[in-house]
């Protein structure tokens, strides 16, 4: 067959189209069609050359499936013969320009968003082919139209799991997985649900019971992101306030930042260097309640106290 | 994209260059074709491409590793993360040190996770 030398004006007008629609798919939620995914395996079973399978059962999240799938494992699993058997091999119809052009955004740009779909980036990248006349890649079909119906799925020697989709997925404007009155992701069956705060996973009571999480409870969480998406939930504002933060010293570099005394509930005062990192978000890192400058504080934090002219770095990012 | 002389940060890391590496080193293997230069617990490591002219080296210490980049390119540092993303750093070929942040706890202190 003829190789696909060049994308015409039209075709590179469809990427973004062709990305879009994949992007829809892939942060569906829409309740699972079950009987366009039923047809939909069974055409993906017909071309990986194996008899359609006489059970389908459908579940309502991903643990809910995990348990089943343990439970009912008795078939094989046919998932590597439904890819190798179904999968699409366009390398050598394609040029190299053109692979690169519609795999940065197809494939790339879904697969960077979405969280449901997961096969949405490469079948949507599968699928820009097939729609230009790569016959093998229209092979790919029955699976882009399982994709379109029904979440997660696993085939078996005569039975297949398919798995709905999340019916809430929230994000902020920045893509990123955030919800500030109940979960971020949802599964129908409610047994999976994940509270996010800009894109770090936090605690199901600090959004479902705010007045729970305090400024102690914030200052002293053990990991740096979840640290910092506690005090945003409180406000920093709120939690200097409430623990009378003093300012001990503060540095004319942001980065470096600003050396505070706050006064814990029930264990006394301590030291905190608050930064605002290169990506601009605010951190607050504890550190020895001997520390006198915020400079002092942010070498001490890379064990460079005692090295205080040598420490600035020239670039931070 | 950035780059520097002597000293730099990402995120949590920071990188000096030193003038020769320390005894008794050992290798740090790559995974799967990166060099993790900071782990993260959520998998939003800080990376270098492996390739034959960088070399990473431990001494068992929690705080501090050590990296060597020969030839004339310099490695890139890179942040595993697709938002809040820190920029990638272009660190010049040279003998440096790795140096990881640490935080005050009431035993002492620990190293800063994310």
């Amino acid at each position: 067959m003829k190789k696909l030398e060049k994308l015409t004006d039209a075709q590179l007008a469809r990427l973004p189209q062709i990305r879009d629609e994949w992007l829809a798919i892939g942060l569906s939620t829409e309740p699972l069609n079950f009987e366009a995914a039923k047809s939909a395996v069974v055409k993906i079973y017909a071309a990986a050359g194996l008899e359609p399978p006489k059970w389908f059962f459908r579940f309502q999240s991903p643990i809910a499936a995990a348990i089943a799938a343990a439970m009912l494992k008795t078939g094989d699993q046919v998932r590597d013969q439904v890819r190798d058997q179904v999968g699409a091999q366009v390398w050598d119809q394609v040029r190299d320009q053109v692979w690169d052009q519609v795999r940065d955004q197809v494939w790339d740009q879904v697969g960077a968003q979405v969280y449901g779909a997961h096969d949405a980036n490469w079948l949507g990248f599968y699928s820009a082919f097939a729609e230009f006349g790569i016959t093998d890649a229209a092979r790919l079909e029955p699976l882009g139209e399982l994709a379109k119906h029904c979440g997660w799925w696993a085939p078996y020697e005569g039975m297949v799991i398919l798995q709905d989709r999340p019916s809430v997925l929230r994000f902020d404007d920045q893509k990123r997985l955030h919800c500030e009155d109940g979960p971020a992701i949802r599964y129908p069956d409610g047994l999976v649900e994940v509270f996010a705060w800009h894109g770090t996973r936090i605690p199901r009571e600090w959004i479902e019971d705010k007045k729970s999480l305090t400024g102690k409870i914030a200052l002293s969480i053990e990991n740096v992101e979840q640290r910092r998406a506690a005090c945003e939930i409180i406000g920093w504002a709120n939690i200097l306030e409430q623990l009378k933060a003093k300012t001990i010293d503060k540095h004319e570099n942001p980065e470096i930042g600003e050396l505070i005394e706050v006064n814990l509930p029930d264990s006394g005062k301590e030291r905190f260097l608050c930064v605002m990192c290169a990506t601009k978000r605010r951190f607050a890192i504890p550190v020895p309640p001997n520390m006198k400058t915020a400079l002092q504080a942010s070498a001490w934090t890379y064990c460079m106290e005692d090295a205080l002219n040598d420490y600035l770095p020239e670039v931070r990012t | 994209m950035k780059t520097f002389k002597v000293c730099a940060a990402q995120g949590d890391l920071m990188i000096r260059r030193i003038e020769k590496l320390p005894d008794e080193l050992s290798i740090v293997p790559a995974e799967n074709g990166k060099l993790i230069l900071a782990h993260s617990e959520t998998g939003h490591n800080h990376i270098v491409l492996e390739r034959p002219e960088v070399s990473q080296y431990s001494f068992g210490d929690l705080l501090r590793s050590f990296l060597v980049v020969t030839g004339d390119e310099p490695a890139l540092l890179e942040h595993e993360r697709s938002f809040d993303t820190h920029e990638t750093i272009a660190i010049p070929p040279g003998i440096y040190e790795l140096r990881r942040q640490r935080e005050h706890t009431p035993e002492g202190w620990r190293r800063a996770a994310d």
